[in-house]
């Protein structure tokens, strides 16, 4: 016994060490702050680009981001096999070329990128020039040109400028000033072009207006969204300034920064079904941090220097030691009693991704028709299996048709109630309706309420800003939980509920 | 210990302490861990391999009647339970008293269970489906329904019981008994002796087989909810034969800190039912004691003896060096019995 309890300290001492020792390390070696800033910092954005090669040579062309500043931001190019130099051509983009001989089957190729917000976003505006240009009549069938020109008119009449005019035509085209002709154009050269029809139609409406334009690219700076397609947009030139607009109907929600210009964002020979998508992922520490911290030796590792795409993934799962320390708390030192020992962690893991309240009602909801399906089960007189497994289907049934009520209703969270774990669910819906039947009904709702009280305050704790940002950039402060979590593990005195169990004991 | 205003809603550790009250955390941490490996719970938690045991070691126990493991072999059940009058099935690993299915007599084609409803055939061979497929079982694991001899409980006891079944539980350390007391149905329980769910705890002074003191619901009771009768100052009958009983435990299955569940039947005496590996903490409430001094008494014991002690030598320590720690409630016992 008292061997144990000395190799115990000596391995909680151990881990607090070697928690302290690398986050100060970390501190003061690599300058990453203990607490995350104000504001958002920097972005990753990562672009992926995949295709079938064809097993002749390979050139892949994309277009990258130009800085107007004389250091080019941080860049990382990952492909295995490929070679890779850049270009610089005049009114384009830097264009990266990967290239390779006589590949075969699917390929990816990564280009990250480390900038500052304030940089990226100020890609949206650019000093330049243009050569002066024609005015370029659009084309078509006569009620195309006709509802091109009565469009064109009353945009001209109301705009003083270059910047205004494509406000006035973007908010018709696109935004929330209804218009008749613009209907008519959208419909035509949607038939007409398909794909990419937005920035056509704009390009060719400016065009008649003389106002040079060029292609763009953007990128939604939201690290909600995972991978996303690029936008499509179009610059003008007002005189001073490359401007940007965007030139499609409806994106996510989040800031858009443009990513590059030219003639082609993707140009691959050698291969076909060429794909490009973007990953973003923000830095909370400054960016100088985050850089040091990829070139530090790999035992200080964060989650930081990996690809953005896992980065979204590991970042969830460092928070699932949180959640798992608040269930040993709550059981151990509270004496809370939960339906399945680590339920609430997964619960809390998919409240994470949406709102609460919708999550709460739509956690409701199911457990309530699912437990009543349960019910109508039993008197079938199914075996255990089958039933878990039925009340699967209809835990999955329930989900889709929620999805779709709450988007016929408009209420957009409602479609994201695929967050929950349904196995979960189902098994937490047949061990309810056993202790319903085994101990009532009060006994099965004091106990998912006493889950619902564990997810919540796991939840609650794995939102702090600081908490995540630790699990983020310090990961192995997760050893001092660890270290928590041993010692509790040898705590032998009273659960907080046993106060109460035992109180008869006194005084009669 | 005086009572305070917080006392209607809590105690606190200091107070819980120095009653000697074990709590989960230390039971698991000190009583249960260090005393029972791992590779002992086999015996216990799979209840056909400790009836083979005890027929071994010459204990009393229900007779088995015959087991199932698979559906295919449930086809035959019918055929086996015409064989008998009246008879118990249950899952082999169930924990907690779930799903034991108790049929007392019949009536024509139906079996009756003790709370007097009546279930047809398929009923019965649906509910041994239910312990195959897991149901009642720890995490769901398939499991095998065992059918064995119904037990009528003694008169003396049974009175006390509403509907069900009372057993006695003996919680034991290293061998030495430690702490009894009897589990008694009430209409809420539904027959089945279960605490939580409403049954009545009796604490037992291991000296004489006397009950001292009652709970329901974690509440000091005196009288039966449900049949008025008194509660304390009852004998137990044949209490030597339930403690030697409890005590033969051990040896039979080297558990350091286990429960032995008793039924004490009108023509067969004392019956070991189950052995429980992690016999919970009610039995305290039940006591109106804490289990922490008796624990630690009987750890200085068998410290001293270093094992040697035999039956006869735990129970007489039992008996006589851990009760009179409740030696007041005791004589309190003893002149309501004499009232």
């Amino acid at each position: 016994m008292k061997r144990k309890s000395a190799l115990l300290w000596v391995v909680v001492l151990a881990l607090f060490g070697t928690a302290l020792y690398l986050s100060i390390y970390k501190r003061y070696q690599l300058g990453i702050p203990f607490f995350p800033g104000d504001k958002v910092e920097s972005w990753v954005v990562e672009a992926q680009v995949r295709f079938q090669a064809e097993g002749r040579p390979v050139r892949v062309e994309l277009a990258l981001p130009d800085f107007e500043v004389p250091d080019l931001p941080r860049q990382q190019v990952a492909s295995e096999g490929y070679g890779y130099t850049e270009v610089v051509e005049r009114g384009q983009s830097r264009i990266g070329r990967w290239s390779a001989r006589n590949r075969s089957g699917l390929q990816n190729l990564y280009y990250q990128i480390h900038v500052r917000e304030e940089l990226l976003l100020s890609t949206r505006e650019q000093r330049g020039e243009a050569s002066a240009m024609q005015a370029m009549p659009i084309g078509g069938a006569n009620s195309v040109i006709a509802a091109a020109n009565r469009l064109l008119d009353e945009c001209r009449d109301l705009s003083s400028d270059a910047e205004t005019f494509v406000a006035q035509l973007t908010a018709r085209l696109w935004g929330e000033i209804t218009s008749q002709d613009a209907a008519i154009l959208k419909r035509s050269y949607q038939k007409r072009y398909g794909d990419g029809w937005g920035q056509i139609l704009l390009t060719e409406l400016l065009a008649a207006e003389a106002i040079p334009t060029r292609r763009a690219w953007g990128v939604i700076l939201n690290d909600e969204l995972g991978p996303q397609r690029p936008i499509e947009m179009v610059e003008y030139y007002d005189g001073y300034f490359w401007r940007s607009s965007e030139s499609s109907p409806a994106r996510e929600p989040g800031k858009l920064a443009v990513w590059a210009r030219g003639d082609a964002l993707l140009d691959v020979r050698g291969g076909r079904s060429s794909e490009v998508f973007f990953f973003v992922e923000k830095n909370v520490a400054p960016l100088e941090a985050t850089l040091s911290l990829q070139d530090a030796p790999f035992w200080v590792g964060t989650i930081a220097s990996l690809p953005v795409k896992e980065r979204n993934v590991f970042r969830y799962i460092s928070l699932i030691p949180v959640g798992a320390f608040v269930i040993v708390v709550l059981r151990n030192l509270v004496g809370l009693s939960m339906l399945g020992t680590f339920m609430p962690v997964l619960l809390s893991l998919s409240f994470l991704e949406i709102p609460l309240r919708p999550a709460l009602v739509m956690f409701a909801l199911i457990l309530a028709a699912g437990l009543s399906f349960r019910f109508f089960l039993t008197k079938l007189n199914l075996l255990v299996v089958p039933r878990v497994a039925a009340c699967v289907v209809v835990v999955t049934l329930l989900m889709i048709a929620l999805g779709l009520i709450s988007f016929k209703l408009g209420m957009m969270d409602g479609l994201r109630v695929t967050v929950f774990p349904m196995i979960v669910l189902a098994w937490t819906i047949e061990r309810m309706s056993l202790l319903w039947d085994e101990e009532g009904a009060s006994a099965a709702l004091w106990q998912v309420a006493g889950s619902l009280a564990a997810a919540l305050a796991a939840y609650l704790i794995m939102i702090i800003r600081e908490v995540n940002y630790w699990a983020q950039y310090f990961p192995e402060l997760l050893l001092l939980l660890l270290a928590g979590i041993l010692l509790i593990g040898r705590y032998t005195g009273y659960r907080a509920s046993e106060l109460i169990r035992f109180r008869s004991f006194v005084g009669k | 210990m005086k009572r305070r205003w917080w006392h209607r809603w809590l105690v606190t550790p200091g107070e819980l302490s120095k009653l000697g009250v074990v709590g989960l955390n230390a039971r698991n941490g000190r009583y249960l861990l260090p005393n029972n490996p791992r590779r002992l719970y086999r015996s216990v938690d799979d209840k056909v391999r400790t009836k083979e045991l005890a027929f071994e070691m010459g204990l009393p126990t229900p007779k088995l009647y015959g087991t199932f493991s698979s559906p295919g072999e449930l086809r035959h059940i019918g055929k086996l339970l015409d064989e008998h009058e009246s008879f118990v099935i249950k899952p082999a690993r169930g924990s907690g008293g779930k799903g034991v299915l108790v049929v007392t007599g019949r009536k024509g084609d139906f079996f009756l269970k003790g709370s007097g409803s009546s279930l047809t055939l398929s009923d019965v061979r649906f509910h041994a489906d239910n312990i195959l497929g897991g149901l009642f079982s720890l995490g769901g694991r398939r499991d095998v329904a065992m059918v064995e001899q119904f037990i009528q409980c003694s008169q003396d006891v049974m009175g006390l019981s509403y509907r069900g079944a009372p057993d006695i539980r003996v919680v034991m350390l290293h061998g030495y008994p430690v702490m009894a007391m009897l589990r008694l149905a009430t209409k809420e329980s539904d027959g089945r002796a279960n605490l939580h769910q409403g049954a009545i705890g009796v604490g037992i002074d291991l000296e004489t087989g006397l009950s001292h003191h009652a709970v329901c619901h974690g509440r000091p009771v005196e009288i039966h909810p449900d049949l008025d009768c008194p509660l304390i100052g009852q004998q137990i009958p044949q209490w030597e034969l339930v403690l030697k009983l409890a005590a033969l435990c051990y040896e039979m299955t080297g558990l350091g800190y286990l429960g032995a569940d008793i039924m004490i039947g009108c023509q067969t005496g004392p019956m070991l039912i189950e052995v429980n590996a992690r016999p919970g903490l009610a039995i305290q409430l039940a006591n109106a004691e804490g289990l922490r001094r008796r624990f630690e008494r009987v750890q200085e014991e068998a410290m001293r003896m270093k094992g040697s002690a035999s039956v006869e030598e735990r129970i007489e320590f039992s008996r006589h060096v851990l009760t009179p720690f409740a030696k007041e409630r005791k004589e309190k016992a003893l002149s309501s019995l004499g009232g």
